[in-house]
């Protein structure tokens, strides 16, 4: 008789070292899982930050505000430094429009390289300084100038602030 | 020997529930995962609609088909606006992306895996903005024009030759009376009258086509390729250039049209002050130098008519004087080697 007894609970003993075992394996996989997301979200936010980077350089070069035009037709990769000077101006009556929709929390800055130097800071977001910065990404531009009626190189730098 | 089976039993009661409890941990995280993935596939979807949506947006007189799974997009335009968009959004499957400063016409439900995409420039006389009309080749356009119309209805039919995916009949009629129309199935017909108000018999493209709404409507247009009126079954409105005259086309409701409108509206304002600004600036530049007979071209007088042209689309004036003021002066700046308006 009391052998049995001492069987049955053998087999229960197994049975929950088994679980024990499983789910001290269960849970590692749930610990190892988490780490590996939150390793890919940190890799994809980072993408995202290049995504939004491209996108935002994409809106710029289509922006009417400040392309070449003639007769209204877009010349394309040049933008009008007139409309340019005139786009800084116009920017602080519609900050909200440009910080949410258009620049969407980034830096936006416009170098001229040759023939002059110069560069225009054409959007800064308001509170940038416990954001990071990424990256900084840019295009090759030609800038034109209608008053001398010269043309420079340059290009455009996006920054977008996490 | 009692002691022993019921410890027995006891265990193989303990697997069972234990059995029950990892097998139900799976099925529901597996529900969880499926469900996720199923989200996640949506979105993709119709980020990738938005994406090619942007496309097709900075592509004027562009006309293109886009392939897309079989997902039915709904399309909200509200006339609700602050100083910058209105409420305004596409849906498909659950996932909503909000479209709040893009001038975007369509019908309010689009079906099918075809979409024609189609953008037009807004110019009066510098760009303003890019119109982007969608629809599908499940949405019939009949034009009904008489001769008294007919100067508009040809613009309007030659621009809309230029899409050539659009699902398109021109009718000239001569009696308003003996109009027919056949029922092809379409998903939607949206019938585009040239013609007096009423004087469409309804009762005859009823018995062809079914009950207004569901599966049809009209709207009547009367103007010339500057400005008109439009007239829906929910109001009038009116239009300013044959790109917004084409939008209010494919547009479902008189309130998609108008918010849309205001949106066009809300660009041009920003579009403008940058201009003017521009101008007053070449104004400036040109003083004290040797080209200063060039400030002629960038005056107040410039100035004030740039400016004018917001207020006057806001007011649904007529912009036509102010659009040929700059186009002359334009002409002129050109011919004297003065920096163009636009």
């Amino acid at each position: 008789m009391p052998t049995i007894v001492l069987k049955a609970q053998l087999k229960t003993g197994e049975t929950i070292i088994v679980m024990i075992i499983f789910f001290i394996l269960l849970a590692g996989g749930m610990v190892f899982y988490a780490k590996i997301s939150s390793y890919t979200s940190k890799q994809q936010q980072e993408e995202n930050q290049d995504v939004n980077a491209i996108s935002i350089e994409q809106r710029i070069r289509h922006m009417s505000e400040i392309a070449c035009t003639t007769d209204a037709v877009v010349i394309f990769d040049c933008y009008d430094l007139s409309k340019i000077h005139a786009l800084e101006q116009v920017i602080p009556n519609h900050n909200l429009y440009y910080e949410s929709i258009i620049f969407k929390n980034s830096k936006v800055t416009i170098t001229s390289v040759y023939p002059t130097e110069d560069e225009i800071l054409l959007f800064e977001p308001g509170d940038t300084n416990q954001s990071m910065s990424s990256q900084p990404f840019r295009t090759p531009v030609t800038l034109y100038d209608p008053v001398s009626d010269t043309t420079n190189f340059g290009y455009i730098t996006v920054e977008v602030y996490s | 020997m009692v002691k022993a089976q019921i410890d027995v039993q006891f265990n193989w009661i303990f697997i069972l529930i234990v059995g029950a409890i990892i097998l139900s941990f799976f099925v529901g995280a597996s529900l969880w995962y499926k469900g996720t993935q199923e989200q996640k596939i949506t979105a993709q979807i119709v980020v990738n609609v938005e994406s090619l949506l942007k496309t097709a947006t900075e592509s004027p007189k562009t006309a293109q088909t886009i392939t897309i799974p079989d997902i039915s997009l709904s399309f909200t335009c509200l006339q609700e606006c602050n100083d910058y968009g209105c409420v305004s959004d596409f849906s498909g499957g659950g996932v909503t992306r909000s479209t709040e400063t893009e001038v975007l016409f369509s019908h309010s439900t689009l079906s099918g895996t075809q979409l024609i995409t189609w953008a037009l420039e807004w110019n009066l006389p510098y760009k303003m903005a890019n119109f982007l009309y969608i629809t599908t080749d499940g949405i019939r356009y009949i034009i009904f024009y008489d001769d008294e119309h007919s100067t508009l209805a040809y613009a309007v039919n030659s621009l809309l030759a230029e899409n050539s995916y659009l699902t398109k009949e021109t009718i000239k009629v001569d009696d308003p009376s003996t109009i027919s129309i056949t029922n092809k199935n379409d998903a939607y017909v949206r019938i585009i009258s040239f013609l007096d108000e009423g004087t469409i018999p309804l009762t005859q493209i009823e018995d062809a086509l079914g009950t207004q709404q569901e599966t049809w409507d009209i709207i009547t247009v009367d103007g010339t390729e500057n400005s008109g009126t439009i007239t829906y079954a929910d109001g009038d409105a009116s239009y300013t250039g044959l790109p917004l005259l084409i939008g209010a086309l494919f547009s479902p409701t008189n309130e998609f049209y108008l918010c849309n409108k205001q949106k066009a509206l809300l660009q041009a304002k920003i579009i403008t002050e940058v201009y003017a600004t521009r101008t007053k600036g070449l104004y400036d530049s040109f003083i004290g130098t040797e080209k200063e007979y060039c400030t002629y071209y960038y005056d107040s007088s410039i100035q004030d008519a740039i400016n004018n042209i917001p207020t006057a689309l806001e007011n649904n004036e007529d912009v036509s004087s102010y659009v040929n003021t700059l186009k002359q002066t334009n002409q002129y700046a050109v011919m004297k080697e003065c920096p163009r308006l636009y």
